[in-house]
């Protein structure tokens, strides 16, 4: 019986194995570089480090920059924004927030931009204590 | 010369049983499988998550009840898949790794039931699983590089249970530092018996995947594993997780021991939904 798998469905089977147990490398690589949540995508690096992801809007008409609070967004966007907030913690820069820019800018017209503030808490490898990294993605009503 | 197919990795954790015995550890593994998919759901129900939970636990009750007949047991894999890849789609991007092991498992079986000339294939992918989670969990806590001093570890004895387990292993000032410490930190273990276990985690976890892998260090390997999981369990209260890896486990064992797992499943399983449903809904576990 041992080592006599030749069917289709053994070289299927061999196959979702082969995936399964290379997928964590390519995983890794989205961790690192593209802050994707250690903790979701099927790699296996659960309980690696706190995955933490903090995002502020900002909306700026002439010289003045306001904050934005995401309890003041219109029922419309707050869902959008809601999944937006969900896509980022898990895929990181793989999501963009230009959706959920655009449709501030489009819900409130007065504004000239949008920027997006996505901060990123994790520990710090090797080290003790928890790093914030963040990114600004500016949105301009002229690049639309 | 030929390069080999993938199938070849399935002869690295063969085992040396007849198909019919293979076949009859995949029922047990099947039925225990659609039992943790409905419990599951069902105790996210009872916390008040997505109404669907009600429907996907229903389905996977109705997929276990339909399968004690033996010849359903195939079609009612397919439901049940069709039911989970469902789900995938639409909790995704937010599905735990917990939630494709089940998948991962459901499609398993799912190639390898149809019929009994199969079972020893579906055996041998199945008993990858376990391997390949242990390594991966292990050596992605090494390169992340959080466990050497226990950062991780003393980051998260506030929010989770760890702090019991931690108790134990340091003083009560060192705790309570730990336990006072707002991010970012500093977080690291001082007390070395506590350095230990942060390194024992990830070291054992690499090391029983190597000994479930070598057939002469198997069932080593399974009480290796068996001792690893439970300490996870006391401290990061992933018991449904733990029900999974112990039937994942039996697969290294004569197949009286699925038998064994698939009781032991049902029994906690009751108990569980006995303690959201009733006891102590706010006890927190997974």
């Amino acid at each position: 019986m041992t080592g006599t798998h030749s069917s289709w469905k053994a070289r299927l089977l061999g196959s979702l194995v082969v995936v399964v147990g290379l997928w964590p490398i390519a995983h890794y690589v989205l961790v690192t570089r593209l802050d994707v949540n250690p903790w979701k995508l099927y790699g296996f690096a659960m309980y690696c480090t706190p995955h933490v992801v903090e995002v502020e809007l900002y909306g700026r008409q002439g010289e003045r920059i306001r904050r934005i609070e995401s309890r003041t967004l219109p029922p419309e966007i707050r869902e959008g924004y809601r999944a937006f907030l969900l896509r980022r913690w898990v895929l990181g820069r793989l999501h963009s927030p230009e959706p959920v820019a655009r449709s501030l800018l489009e819900t409130w017209p007065q504004l000239e931009s949008v920027e997006v503030r996505v901060h990123l808490e994790r520990l710090q490898p090797m080290g003790d204590s928890i790093m914030r990294r963040s990114r600004v993605y500016d949105f301009a009503r002229d690049s639309e | 010369m030929a390069l080999p197919g993938p199938e070849s990795v399935l002869r690295l954790t063969s085992a040396a049983r007849p198909a019919p015995e293979a076949g009859q550890a995949l029922a047990l593994f099947a039925r225990f499988l659609l039992l943790h998919l409905a419990v599951r759901d069902l105790v996210r129900a009872l916390e008040g998550g997505d109404p669907l939970r009600v429907a996907w636990a229903t389905g996977y009750g109705l997929c276990l009840l339909v399968s004690l007949r033996p010849t359903w047991l195939w079609p009612s894999l397919g439901v049940a898949l069709a039911l989970s890849t469902w789900k995938w789609i639409w909790i995704f991007p937010a599905n735990s790794n917990h939630f494709f092991l089940e998948w991962l498992c459901l499609t398993m079986l799912f190639v390898g039931s149809r019929s009994e000339g199969d079972a020893p294939a579906a055996l041998a992918a199945l008993r990858w699983v376990p391997v390949l989670v242990l390594f991966w969990s292990g050596v992605a806590k090494l390169i992340h590089g959080t466990y050497f001093n226990g950062a991780f570890l003393a980051s998260t004895l506030s929010s989770r249970s760890f702090a019991f387990v931690f108790g134990f292993l340091m003083p009560e000032s060192e705790l309570q530092r730990l336990l006072a410490t707002q991010p970012p930190g500093p977080y690291a273990f001082d007390s070395w018996p506590a350095i230990v276990v942060s390194n024992g985690i990830w070291v054992g976890e690499i090391a029983v995947a190597f000994l479930l892998l070598l057939p002469r260090t198997r069932i080593l390997g399974v009480v290796a594993a068996l001792g690893l999981v439970s300490g996870i369990e006391v401290g990061a209260r992933e018991l449904l997780f733990g029900t999974l890896m112990l039937n994942l486990l039996a697969f290294f064992l004569p197949t009286v021991w699925s038998v064994r797992a698939l009781g032991l499943g049902v029994v906690g399983y009751a108990f569980l939904l006995l303690v959201r449903g009733w006891l102590a809904p706010d006890w927190v576990f997974n």
